[in-house]
């Protein structure tokens, strides 16, 4: 493995690779730091860019974009105090406090500087963690498979925030999705006698349409409705580079215990940064010694934000390359990268592709060094690029998505579903329906038939499933995270219930 | 009374219920196969099923949380977001001129319309919508056509 990293690293270092790469970190940057875009979008009006490139270069450019994504919400909290992404909430606490103090510049290299060390960090366990998970997932057979897509299923199902049930509906509309066209056994399915059907539904407009237009639309309800951005910070921005290093010196512990979690976070199924950013913003309040005083714009808040949703960048390509389930949503959309250019992500991705594997760890850490210098170095234009009126920039990413839909297979029919499902998308999150476990369903609906029907062709016995102590242990594991949802979910609902009284 | 939860499900139950018949034409497996291309369907569609019922059934418990009323809120959320129907419509229409009139005309069309409903209050603006729309049409065409060499409609 050494020598293929080394072989990755030096073609990740051609002038074309690293242009891209270089390139991808300011889409990135810019797609993060314009609130309400979000870096999953980012990644989405990007995808399209990448048909026409091979794996390698594809996949470079989509790391750059999540280097840049991660670290790019930095800019509008500090400045704006809204979060650009929904991973730089806790970032905004002391963030935006510290620029209203005059120290903007401060916060921002701190910020900067906490996701840089959290990414490198994240690689280190991405690059330890990544194939050893790799190697005890070669033992999984068809059952154990099956058993993990369902888990991870229920799993991003529950911790979606809103209502279990919703959740799970959500993901079984996703599989069914997947379900629409010609089989293994070439049966059509669900057709309804309309020939493009018969192809079925591809992934991207489907992603695209579910995804970006219920995230666009809300953002104009918001504009519409009259919320109005906090007074921005104006002013010029310097760092004060001696400072921020003195600062970074004494949060040592601090980024290498919120790098770990956001690394940890984002391994697991459907959490993501903004799960990471508050786990972290909250244990660095509970090992500081003036837990009083986070909120009122000191460092450490920043560090603990910044460094753990940074590295769920790393995290995530965890259960993405080892085991083929994405950890969060832009993963997920990382593995239709992946899929669309014939590879399968997988155990045996390490074995069969293992200098893309290098390729992908090399485009992160020189994601990483690249965002530093870009942040720091152009947070001026970054910030005024956050003022862009959302009127503007909806039209124009419809019109991406679009064209993006369209190139996959330069077929109409593909932005007709793209239409279909950003109506279906948006009326399911106007019913508070989770649209991450319908993703996640779509990129892993395919996988969950094929190895089930594996497993029932080596052996039609269904007990198989519960007898083989893995598969068990991890429906045990689905069934459980089910519960507990449920249990919590009614815990809340009557906390909610009885909350006014209590309060009062 | 019909609330967001209630018409959801009953959506969801309406759906499957839709795909559950459509599902009985998938052909059975043939004499080599256990299993039939129907079978991954209709289990998605039995936990759909369960799951739709099992919404609609918590909905009427009491203490449920439903959200509101569905036609109240409608009628609300249409007469303060008519710019997100229209702009849903535009968008259909976007698709379906597209082939017609090809890339160029549909889009910078689009983008007008989408700009002027949206964007355009002053004359100022009025002018920047033509200048973004001539602009962002012209660039995306130029990088998937001569850049990425994907030929648009």
């Amino acid at each position: 493995m050494p020598e293929f990293f080394a072989e990755a690293f030096m073609i990740v270092l051609s002038p074309s690779i690293l242009g891209l790469i270089v390139i991808g970190v300011l889409l990135g940057i810019v797609g993060g730091s314009i609130p309400g875009f979000t870096v999953t979008m980012a990644i989405l009006v990007v995808f399209p860019f990448t048909f026409a490139m091979d794996p390698i270069a594809g996949v470079s450019l989509m790391v750059g974009v999540f280097a840049g994504g991660y670290s790019g919400g930095i800019v509008s909290g500090v400045m704006l105090g809204i979060p650009g992404t929904p991973s730089s909430i806790t970032t905004v606490y002391d963030g935006y406090p510290m620029a209203q103090k005059g120290e903007p510049g401060r916060a921002l290299g701190i910020g900067v500087l906490s996701s840089f060390f959290g990414m490198v960090i994240s690689v280190v366990v991405l690059v330890t963690v990544g194939p050893a998970l790799a190697s005890l997932s070669m033992s999984f057979r068809p059952w154990e498979l099956t058993a993990l897509i369902i888990f991870a299923l229920t799993l991003v199902a529950g911790l979606s925030g809103a209502a279990m049930l919703k959740g799970l509906i959500a993901a079984a509309i996703g599989l069914l999705v997947t379900t629409v066209g010609f089989d293994r056994s070439n049966n059509s399915r669900f057709d309804f006698g309309y020939a493009p059907l018969e192809s079925g539904l591809e992934m991207l407009p489907v992603m695209i349409g579910v995804f970006a237009f219920s995230q666009l639309m809300e953002n104009l309800e918001i504009r519409k409705s009259g919320q109005s951005p906090r007074q921005g910070v104006t002013g010029g921005v310097s760092v004060p580079y001696r400072q921020i290093l003195g600062d970074m010196s004494r949060q040592k512990v601090n980024v290498l215990r919120s790098s770990l979690i956001g690394s940890f976070v984002g391994a697991l199924p459907g959490t993501g940064g903004t799960v990471a950013n508050f786990v972290s913003y909250d244990q660095a309040k509970k090992f500081s010694k003036v837990p009083h005083e986070f909120g009122s714009g000191i460092p450490s808040g920043i560090v603990a934000s910044e460094s753990s949703n940074s590295a769920v960048a790393g995290g995530a390509f965890i259960p993405t390359l080892a085991l083929g389930i994405p950890g969060d949503l832009p993963m997920a959309i990382m593995m239709g990268v992946l899929i669309l250019h014939g590879i399968n992500p997988g155990p045996l991705l390490f074995e069969q592709n293992p200098i893309l594997v290098g390729a992908i760890y090399s485009s992160l850490l020189i994601g990483a060094v690249i965002m530093v210098i870009c942040q720091l170095a152009l947070v001026r234009w970054f910030a005024k690029i956050a003022l862009i009126p959302q009127e503007i920039l909806v039209p124009v990413v419809f019109v991406l998505c679009a064209v993006g839909s369209f190139a996959l297979n330069n077929n109409l029919f593909d932005v007709w579903v793209l239409f279909a499902f950003g109506v279906v998308g948006y009326l399911l999150f106007k019913a508070e329906v989770p649209l991450t476990p319908l993703v996640l369903g779509v990129v892993l609906g395919g996988s969950l038939e094929r190895q089930l029907f594996r497993a029932l062709e080596i052996d039609d016995n269904w007990m198989a499933f519960l007898t083989r102590p893995i598969s068990a242990t991890l429906l045990g594991l689905a069934v459980l995270s089910v519960v507990i949802s449920l249990i919590q979910n009614r815990r809340i609902a009557e906390s909610l219930r009885s909350g006014p009284a209590k309060g009062g | 009374m019909l609330t967001r939860d209630r018409a959801l499900a009953l959506a969801v139950l309406l759906g499957t219920l839709v795909l559950a018949i459509d599902s009985r034409g998938i052909p059975a497996p043939s004499s080599w196969q256990t299993y039939g291309s129907a079978l991954m369907p209709q289990i998605l569609l039995a936990v759909l099923g369960v799951l739709g019922a099992a919404l609609l059934i918590k909905s009427f418990l009491p203490g449920a949380v439903n959200g509101p009323p569905v036609f109240p809120e409608l009628l609300g959320f249409v007469q303060r977001n008519k710019h997100i129907l229209v702009l849903f419509i535009l968008f259909g229409i976007y698709v379906f001129v597209l082939p017609l009139v090809g890339y160029l005309w549909a889009t910078g069309g689009f983008l007008l319309a989408a700009l002027a409903l949206l964007y355009v209050r002053t004359v100022r603006r009025a002018l920047a919508a033509i200048a973004l729309a001539i602009v962002v049409s012209a660039l995306i065409y130029a990088i998937f056509h001569y850049g990425l060499r994907i030929r648009l409609p």
